[in-house]
């Protein structure tokens, strides 16, 4: 990997490179929430964020979006046309989401209109330092190696700037002047120090590792799932903003005139009660525990097996957003304070 | 344990799965008051060709501004070119597809699921247990084994529904039965609610005694509501069914068809499944070690 000083002198200059190169995103902070946004005004880019609203997933999986159109001659795809998205501001567990997410849809089975947006997005990540709510230590994403384009590191008075693929390497090479390769042993010293200071400053850990298996082996314990299907409100929150929750619902829309069809597909969440309903209106979950059991499970234990790493990254969104604190810490802790009660009185 | 190589089925070839094939409706007939089935032909015959499936697998037909419903296909996966499918008017989609008339055009993808590995079962006595909406997919497998005749022992079919209107195929099982019962082949159909005429009465485990083939060297394949396939896994077993020859297939909500979209998932934790390519069909290991399968 190759490495670079960017001085914080020259960042507004690296920022309008980037603009050339594409359409630029960055975080924004609108209301009470900051999201990336497409930045035609470099002022309202700001760094000094936690999370935005919904991760990386927004541009590769948005909300919704056109499939396919059919109209009258037959059916055609819908797929985003050969543009260069770049993103700004990713934090580590931003890219540590996107690279479950590409193991899922770029995997054995590619899905097309996942590949394309892929393709054309550019990412630039930035450190960042945690609040109460980030468990990206717990979880082991405060790092990231790989799965970004360029990664910047905030220090005093420069950046350091981590190059993770080729794409990353064109954007630098096509500004050499802006970038030096040397780095001081001073400039380590600095990095270490503010990697050591990022550390200690993560104040909420969880049992993380044992969670796995937890919610494995408690998975009939209905009365400890009670406890958190009683209160949730299958609003599906906790989905939408989960930088790897990605399951999607297809519909049809017959446009106004009625020549013409869209086949849309828009963000579906295991928490919402239609979710597991068939032909006949057979429920396989029909209560809200279930459906919180899949949620959990599927999170923490499934994506092992199936891919080596629990889908959670520690990101927080859940602890943030949840309007009724039902989230990877509540129900972490909840689950290994009631295995704690045991081992006490059973002197394990 | 069934191998790595029959638990999932990843479908290939396009690079867009989710493209459609144009496909004709040919014939509508009418089954029972709720269930139509529909025979259909590839528009473009070169893809006709190419086309095969194997019995137990499903397509994804699709009705532009209507949706996409998971249909099994019922007919023999030894006839290339055309495919049958028995559909029952339950929701949004399908009331529209019982609207369709010879002509008509759909789009049809597939075909997805790992369907069931008959290749385990040449050389085996086959049952075959149908409740309701379950004889669909076990027609395609019933016909199968009858178009490979040479390649089975004995076979037992079981044909069960609640009422003699609803039990499907009925009609067609009646009149194979003399061809069958000259290639050994027991046909055996029960009405669960009503007595009918012609029919045996109760539910299908209650005819288990009837089936003529040896519980030895048999495999056994099941379809109908989760709740069968509990008291059948009892009585298959204590008659000394050999539990990893047991296949069952399961529905679910499978609006992709390709693992991507999550609706589908069963279970929970490392016996985790995707129903539309680690399934519809299922081993007994894996009805076992994955809880929330038979629900």
């Amino acid at each position: 990997m190759k490495t670079y000083k960017l001085m914080k002198e020259d960042f507004p200059q690296f920022l309008s490179l980037l603009q050339e190169k594409g359409n630029l995103y960055g975080p924004v902070k609108s209301k009470n929430h900051y999201s990336f946004e497409k930045i035609d005004d470099l002022s309202k880019l700001t760094f000094d964020y936690t999370r935005t609203l919904m991760g990386l997933k927004k541009f590769v999986t948005p909300p919704k979006y056109k499939v396919k159109h059919f109209d009258k001659s037959g059916s055609e795809d819908v797929i985003p046309e050969d543009e260069t998205n770049i993103v700004i501001g990713a934090h580590p567990c931003d890219i540590h989401a996107m690279k479950i997410l590409d193991k899922l849809f770029l995997g054995q089975i590619k899905d097309p209109y996942y590949k394309k947006r892929r393709e054309n997005l550019v990412i630039v990540g930035h450190s960042c330092l945690p609040d109460e709510n980030c468990l990206c230590t717990s979880t082991g994403t405060d790092m990231v190696s790989d799965g970004f384009d360029l990664f910047l590191t905030e220090l005093q008075d420069f950046y350091l700037v981590w190059v993770g693929s080729s794409k990353g390497l064109f954007i630098i090479m096509s500004s050499e002047d802006l970038f030096n390769d040397k780095i001081e042993m001073c400039d380590i010293a600095e990095y270490t120090s503010w990697q050591e200071n990022r550390q200690n400053s993560f104040k909420t850990t969880i049992p993380f590792h044992l969670m796995p298996d937890i919610v494995h082996l408690i998975y009939e314990e209905d009365e400890l799932w009670d406890q958190f299907g009683e209160k949730c409100l299958s609003c599906g929150t906790c989905s939408l903003v989960c930088p790897t929750c990605n399951c999607f619902n297809v519909e049809d829309k017959i446009l106004i005139h009625a020549d013409e069809v869209v086949r849309e597909r828009m963000l579906d969440s295991c928490t919402l009660p239609y979710y597991s309903v068939v032909a006949g209106d057979h429920d396989f979950r029909p209560d809200r525990t279930k459906r919180l059991k899949l949620y959990y499970t599927h999170k923490l234990k499934e994506y092992i097996g199936k891919w080596g790493q629990p889908a959670c990254v520690g990101c927080g969104r859940c602890v943030t957003y949840c309007p009724v604190g039902i989230n990877v810490k509540t129900v972490s802790n909840a689950f290994y304070e009631a295995i704690q009660c045991v081992r006490e009185v059973k002197k394990i | 344990m069934t191998e790595e190589s029959h638990r999932r089925y990843i479908p290939d070839g396009q690079d867009n799965l989710y493209d459609t094939h144009k496909c004709r409706v040919l014939r509508v007939y009418k089954q029972t008051e709720m269930d139509k089935v529909f025979l259909f032909r590839f528009v473009d015959q070169e893809v006709g060709k190419n086309w095969k499936f194997k019995p137990g697998q499903f397509v994804e037909l699709s009705l532009p501004g209507i949706g996409e419903v998971p249909i099994s296909i019922c007919s023999s996966a030894m006839r290339i070119g055309f495919f049958q499918l028995c559909i029952r008017k339950a929701g949004r989609v399908t009331t529209k597809i019982h609207e369709l008339k010879p002509g008509d055009i759909v789009g049809i993808r597939g075909p997805y699921g790992n369907g069931f590995p008959m290749e385990k079962f040449f050389g085996r006595n086959l049952l075959l247990v149908a409740a309701g909406l379950g004889m669909a997919p076990l027609r395609s497998v019933f016909l199968y084994a009858i178009d490979n005749r040479w390649r089975f022992g004995d076979i037992t079919i079981i044909n069960s529904a609640k009422y003699e209107r609803e039990l499907l195929f009925a009609r067609e099982l009646e009149a194979m039965r003399d061809i069958a019962e000259a290639e050994n082949i027991q046909i055996i159909q029960t009405v669960t609610r009503e007595d009918s005429p012609n029919r045996l009465k109760g539910r299908a485990s209650e005819h288990l005694d009837k089936v003529m083939i040896d519980p030895k060297n048999s495999t056994v394949a099941l379809c109908g509501p989760p709740r069968m396939y509990k008291s059948m896994f009892e009585k298959l077993v204590e008659m000394n069914y050999d539990p990893r020859r047991i296949f069952v297939t399961l529905e679910r909500r499978m609006k992709c068809g390709i693992g991507k979209c999550g609706h589908c998932n069963l279970g929970n934790s490392t016996s985790w499944k995707y129903a539309c390519i680690d399934g519809p069909v299922f081993d007994y290991y894996d009805i076992i070690s994955t809880p929330g399968m038979l629900e």
